[in-house]
């Protein structure tokens, strides 16, 4: 075998490929220093607050290698970028949003989820979930659950950062560690939520859920969407 | 007799070879593969059809897209005209497979020279490329390798705002830059040619009679493309041409992807440009779908090769019978005849060249 014109064009790709990052990060003030680190060009040792890594972007225009210095350094999240499912609770009234109608479980492909539906004092069932478990372990992260959740009560979570030293308690997710409020998740998925669709299914949903809530408990007593029970998560 | 492997990045376990050698010649090879064990074809027939969606993610969990597509193709089918997805649906699933396809080809390339004995300088350039569309992939569907985006009768969500216009920034301006790039690189480094050229030879005739398909089909120089064979979707619509090789060796795997991804860019370029508005779901959504009783097999041109779904459903919510012909399984049937008379060095780039992935193969 001899080496020939196809190696050494090889490896001038390969030089041409390092003088451009490195042009690159001396541009962008990176060439001596951590690029996730503190303000100083040695600074080695400062890492950045939590919260406040610098966000990497790679776009289409940008060449050459790139490495993201995580956790310093972070790449951006995308809207629907989902890890697991939380339950919403409406910040206005402190509802959960969520019915107990058991649809999210039944559409689940590892079936995770499982809940037990509130009663009232009568015994009767009310539209609320007493409790509801989710096993993260167990959870594919598809959204199907979310995607499918007739009172826009499921939402895909973007927290990827779960580790965790014990698996049998901690990653059982209940009720208590399921809760979001609307205004975390208007905060984490501003497009969906200020999107007609889901401003005119919230409506839709709020209507439909008091009005299976005073069938539930009587509408005799008065109980509307306002007065709804709040489950003990909340109170 | 020497147990070989595991060895490649994809096989992590649940595949090594059996390999009868003569000195460093090999004489006989049978693969072992198993130990992943999902039970993918049971699970298949407990979920409803729908349930089985994400399922498909994880088969050849490198080209996720691809397999919603197969899967989607095949219930479609059954369920007929009321699940006809919208023109705006059929061309986002179309811009999602041949991004797949280029992701996958870029993968498999840099991880042949991996095996080859390059370490990673490849790998990462090709890598680079892939993140990019990998982010695109996220953007859309929420994840960038397990997208469950494909929907019967359309796709899950549309586009977000801002995603066409850098789709069409990394498709116009980019990947051919990158696929020349490549090309440029690795196709006349004489160090490849010397350990990919004549090695790894699998004859038109033997190609056919394996049943193999994809790149290691058209590299031993039959020209068949299920894009073309047994148009699916909107393929119809597309110019584009089928890449075979001529001698069917390590090679010409490697350049039928290297070519393929020059036609993916074609056929991206014409789908960016066409897209049109409207909706992307035939009718309501639902958790509720009804399959009528009958028999299916959705069939696509995955990266690997022919990706078909059989179903036989009997009108209930799950499938009565769901098996996968999945291209990593069958292709490694060649195996053996392709590692006949070469020495145990080749075989670790002959099993490259395959471009297979365990997730599929023991399902």
């Amino acid at each position: 075998m001899a080496i020939g014109s196809g190696v050494i064009r090889g490896h001038w790709i390969t030089l041409r490929r390092f003088l451009l990052t490195f042009a690159r990060d001396v541009r962008d003030g990176f060439a001596l220093r951590r690029r996730g680190g503190g303000p100083q060009p040695l600074d080695f040792f400062k890492t950045p607050t939590r919260g406040e890594e610098r966000v990497v972007v790679q776009d289409a225009t940008i060449d050459g290698l790139f490495t993201v210095e995580y956790p310093d350094e972070r790449l951006p999240v995308f809207e629907r970028f989902r890890m697991l499912p939380v339950l919403i609770y409406d910040d206005e009234d402190g509802n959960v949003r969520c019915t107990s109608c058991n649809i999210c479980a039944k559409v689940c492909p590892p079936q995770c989820i499982w809940m037990v539906q509130a009663k009232s004092p009568k015994g009767t069932v009310v539209p609320l979930p007493e409790d509801f478990f989710i096993d993260m372990d167990v959870c594919m992260n598809c959204g199907l659950c979310a995607e499918y959740c007739p009172f826009d009560a499921i939402k895909m979570d973007q927290n990827f950062e779960l580790a965790n030293s014990e698996r049998h308690r901690t990653h059982i997710y209940s009720l208590q560690d399921l809760l979001v409020s609307s205004a975390y998740y208007a905060q984490t998925h501003p497009e969906a939520w200020s999107s007609p669709e889901e401003t005119a299914e919230r409506a839709k949903v709020a209507k439909k859920k008091g009005q299976r809530l005073q069938k539930a408990l009587g509408a005799g007593r008065g109980v509307g969407t306002e007065s709804a029970p709040k489950t003990s998560a909340l109170i | 007799m020497v147990s070989m492997g595991p060895q490649h990045p994809s096989t992590h376990g649940v595949f090594r070879m059996n390999v009868r050698v003569d000195g460093e010649t090999i004489v006989g090879l049978k693969p072992v593969m198993g130990y992943l064990h999902r039970n993918h074809e049971k699970i298949g027939e407990r979920n409803t059809f729908l349930m089985n969606m994400p399922f498909t993610d994880r088969l050849d969990y490198l080209t996720s897209m691809g397999n919603n597509f197969g899967y989607a193709l095949a219930v479609e089918q059954l369920m007929g005209d009321e699940a006809k997805p919208p023109e705006r649906a059929e061309y986002i699933r179309v811009i999602m497979a041949e991004l797949t396809r280029i992701a996958s080809h870029m993968w498999s390339i840099g991880f042949l020279l991996n095996d080859l004995g390059a370490f990673f300088t490849p790998a990462l350039y090709a890598i680079e490329e892939r993140e990019l569309i990998l982010d695109l992939f996220e953007w859309a569907s929420g994840s960038r390798m397990m997208c469950n985006y494909f929907r019967f009768g359309g796709v899950a969500a549309d586009l977000p705002p801002g995603w066409l216009d850098r789709c069409r920034a990394i498709v116009e301006n980019r990947l051919d830059k990158k696929i020349d790039e490549l090309d440029e690189y690795l196709s006349g480094n004489e160090i490849l040619l010397d350990r990919a050229r004549g090695v790894g030879v699998l004859s038109t005739e033997d190609a056919i009679n394996f049943s193999t398909s994809g790149p290691v089909l058209r590299g031993s120089n039959v020209p068949y493309d299920l894009r073309r064979a047994a148009p699916y979707g909107i393929y119809d619509r597309f110019e584009f041409a089928v890449a075979v090789g001529n001698h069917g060796d390590v090679y010409d795997r490697y350049y039928v992807r290297l070519m393929e991804m020059r036609e993916s860019v074609r056929i991206l370029k014409q789908a960016v440009r066409g897209i049109p508005e409207g909706p992307i779901l035939a009718g309501k959504k639902t958790y509720q779908i009804k399959v009528p009783a009958g028999e299916a097999y959705g069939r696509v041109e995955n990266p690997k090769g022919e990706l078909g779904y059989y179903l036989v459903s009997d009108g209930s919510a799950a499938a009565y019978r769901y098996h996968v012909r999945s291209p990593s399984f069958i292709n490694l049937t060649a195996l053996e005849r392709m590692c006949l008379g070469r020495t145990i060095a080749d075989v670790v780039g002959i099993l490259g060249s395959l471009d297979i992935v365990l997730g599929e193969v023991d399902r």
